[in-house]
């Protein structure tokens, strides 16, 4: 409800200012700067990497349009030239890319004749040529989402979901409801599904849960009573922690061992100002915040003893616009601030690659 | 100008009795208000379209409109007087020189999440940004003291210095939320806070912490009215607040402690706005309705007061100090003065806009 309501909220203000050019193809330019592997003219709101790709959703109104961004991809060492586009994405809320066994895939949300179409879509990486496989459709209104290597998880209005990759326009299976009114954030790992999610439309009664994705169990506190805003909060894991961000204007990262912390969750990072996305590679933590200055940062510390970096990129395009493999970190960046009462409205994103 | 009549029930003029009893005729009143005093103290001044927040202190009245934002003017002289600040969204706080608001984006007329200030006097140019908290779509309530910013944030209690917030604001309550009321008085913050918010018919909680976040929150008081408006208020030794018949209820602002809270004023009248001063309490009340305000106005309203009760209480005395037939939406009170703006009332009960807003000098 809060996110609806927040990506409403933005649709409007870029809506009456922007004048950014609706119908222009995805086109990719060089940069001199070696940290960009290239200019695309878009807004990036999610990115993933494998081996050799990096995908990206774009969308030149990342605020909320539909029928108006794309899953894209280049090759890392050679982006520029190498632009797939796979198909179209449509609202830039559904800020999730699934990579599994070759294929790619993505949430479609468009509007037919005005009813709301939410869909997940798949290709093979190297491409669409063979079509768009429509892995599942009549999706409910969407809250979270996230990929397992068989499976897709989705947080529905009305419960948990799950989709098998394989599908062709599958009927999503229902998992289980809990007792939180709105989820964040989900993730899975190994026989877990975790998820951030609000009691109160107050947000001051969160709880991070999780239970086994094969429904064998019960669901189990990770931790409660937590103080989070939705829309902006995520959740991510490795293999001792389950780490989450509050998105709240003094801030922190907080984390859990998987099964569930004994007592209070531990203070990971802060207090900083509005943290959003949370990513840990086994060795650090990297975690996107806001500023006051620069918009959107990325930052950095040791999982053994986090002491934070200063921001190794600013400017980010959105929640989602990040990405590490083992040497480097991805992001996308709009670099510019037009209007201090305007929402970022740069209509192109530079794609970065940071040495870790 | 409003060409109802307007009964004014001061001490001087008006029994209680008479003010407060339904068969009372409100075309016997001292005739509409001028800009200008008028023969029984009251005051209006003019303006161009309705508003949707009032404050005021001794000199100046604050409103907003859709149309124009946050304006001010010296009542007494408001047509040449008046200054522009910006689009506004929410509470207008006045510290000593200034005045705070949340600031709409100017290009949708949305709130921004930002609060900005002014001088009393007018901005020279844009408004000083001194916070941007995108978490808060619509800025419920805030209060300033001589060197903080305090405002409820969709997870915590905050403030900022008013020499500017920086990154990260400070801390005065983790986890708390205000729906409605926000007071800063002495060492201590005061805020509703909804024991449950998914009971749209639940009530609310008064809680207290000091400025600094030092302690943790506490609870002052339950059984507060649920409203958006601030349906309590704070002096040196006391907690008052509309209890969900609409009385007035009481406790040491030290908190009840399990104890019943004392109540000063038990008629049925739908009340909001509380006040304290010196004296005593001020509210505004429609005439005999139990219950919601807008429920009130929207169904049979003969009335309404701004009633005052001293704080020793008056049980089903309260004295009216203003009774008017038009709808009052808004309330204001300064040191000095009582100030309210006015809707014309029609048949069919619909109301129009708010084009004046009246004041009335305070016994002193």
């Amino acid at each position: 409800m809060f996110r609806e309501l927040r990506i409403s909220t933005a649709f409007l203000v870029l809506g009456c200012s922007s004048s950014v050019e609706l119908s222009a193809p995805p086109r990719l330019t060089a940069s001199s700067d070696p940290t960009v592997l290239a200019v695309v003219n878009e807004q990036v709101t999610a990115i993933a990497v494998d081996d050799q790709r990096l995908y990206w959703l774009g969308s030149v109104d990342r605020l909320g349009a539909l029928n108006s961004g794309n899953l894209q991809s280049c090759e890392k060492q050679n982006c520029v030239s190498t632009l797939v586009t796979y198909g179209a994405a449509g609202k830039a809320s559904l800020r999730w890319i699934g990579l599994s066994g070759g294929q790619v895939y993505w949430f479609e949300i468009t509007e037919a004749g005005g009813e709301i179409v939410r869909a997940l879509n798949a290709c093979d990486v190297s491409g669409c040529e063979h079509g768009v496989r429509r892995v599942a459709s009549n999706l409910a209104n969407m809250e979270a989402a996230a990929f397992g290597s068989d499976y897709a998880y989705v947080v529905a209005s009305y419960g948990m979901l799950r989709i098998p990759l394989t599908g062709n326009d599958a009927q999503p299976e229902p998992l289980f409801a809990t007792d939180v009114l709105a989820v964040s954030a989900i993730a899975v790992q190994g026989d877990y599904l975790y998820w951030l999610g609000s009691r109160e439309y107050s947000n001051v009664d969160s709880t991070v849960q999780r239970t086994r994705v094969d429904r064998s169990g019960e669901i189990e506190t990770v931790a409660d009573h937590l103080g989070i805003t939705l829309d902006g909060s995520s959740l991510a894991l490795d293999e001792t922690h389950v780490y989450w961000s509050d998105h709240v204007l003094s801030g922190g990262i907080f984390r859990c061992p998987l099964a569930g912390c004994s007592g209070a969750p531990e203070p990971f990072v802060g207090p900083v100002r509005l943290p959003t996305t949370v990513l840990p590679d086994g060795l650090n933590l990297y975690w996107e915040q806001d500023t006051t200055e620069s918009g959107g940062v990325i930052s950095s510390c040791a999982l053994t003893a986090c002491a934070p970096s200063g921001p190794v990129a600013r400017g980010v395009d959105d929640y989602a616009a990040l990405a590490v493999d083992d040497e480097y970190l991805y992001t996308a960046t709009t670099d510019q601030k037009l209007d201090p009462y305007v929402d970022w409205t740069n209509p192109s994103a530079s794609i970065r690659r940071i040495r870790k | 100008m409003n060409n109802l009549s307007i009964l004014i029930c001061t001490l001087a003029l008006c029994c209680l009795q008479a003010c407060a009893g339904r068969s009372l005729d409100l075309d016997q009143g001292a005739g509409s208000p001028s800009n200008g005093t008028d023969p029984v103290g009251i005051e209006a001044t003019q303006l161009p379209t309705s508003i949707f927040e009032l404050n005021a202190d001794d000199t100046r009245v604050y409103w907003s409109t859709i149309a124009s934002g946050a304006q001010s003017c010296i009542f007494d002289r408001c047509n040449s007087t008046t200054v522009s600040y910006g689009p506004a969204s929410g509470p207008l706080v006045l510290g000593e020189e200034d005045v705070f608001f949340p600031l709409n984006a100017h290009d949708s007329g949305l709130p921004s999440g930002r609060v900005v200030e002014c001088p009393k006097t007018g901005c020279l140019g844009l408004p000083n940004e001194l916070l941007d908290d995108p978490t808060v779509i619509v800025l419920s309530a805030a209060a300033v003291d001589a060197q903080y910013f305090y405002w409820p944030s969709s997870t915590d209690i905050y403030r900022c210095p008013l020499t500017g917030c920086g990154e990260v604001p400070d801390v005065v309550a983790k986890d708390e939320t205000s729906n409605g009321g926000l007071i800063v008085d002495g060492d201590t913050v005061f805020w509703t806070f909804a024991v449950d918010t998914t009971d749209l018919n639940g009530e609310s909680q008064i809680h207290s912490a000091p400025k600094d976040g030092s302690r943790p929150p506490k609870l002052v008081a339950n059984g507060v009215e649920l409203s958006h408006y601030a349906n309590f208020a704070v002096d040196a030794t006391t907690v008052y607040w509309l209890d969900s018949s609409s009385h007035v209820q009481s406790c040491p602002r030290a908190g009840c402690d399990g104890q019943a809270p004392v109540t000063l004023v038990a008629t049925d009248g739908a009340k909001q706005a509380l006040r304290v001063d010196a004296t005593g309490l001020y509210w505004l009340e429609t005439a005999d309705l139990v219950g919601d305000w807008d429920s009130g106005q929207s169904g049979v309203v003969d009335h309404v007061s701004i009633r005052f009760c001293p704080l020793t209480g008056c049980a089903n005395d309260a004295e009216v100090r203003v009774l008017t037939p038009s709808k009052v939406s808004q309330f204001a009170m300064s040191s000095k003065y009582l100030y309210w703006d006015e809707h014309e009332v029609f048949s069919n009960n619909s109301y129009g806009d708010s084009k004046q807003i009246f004041r009335l000098a305070k016994p002193q």
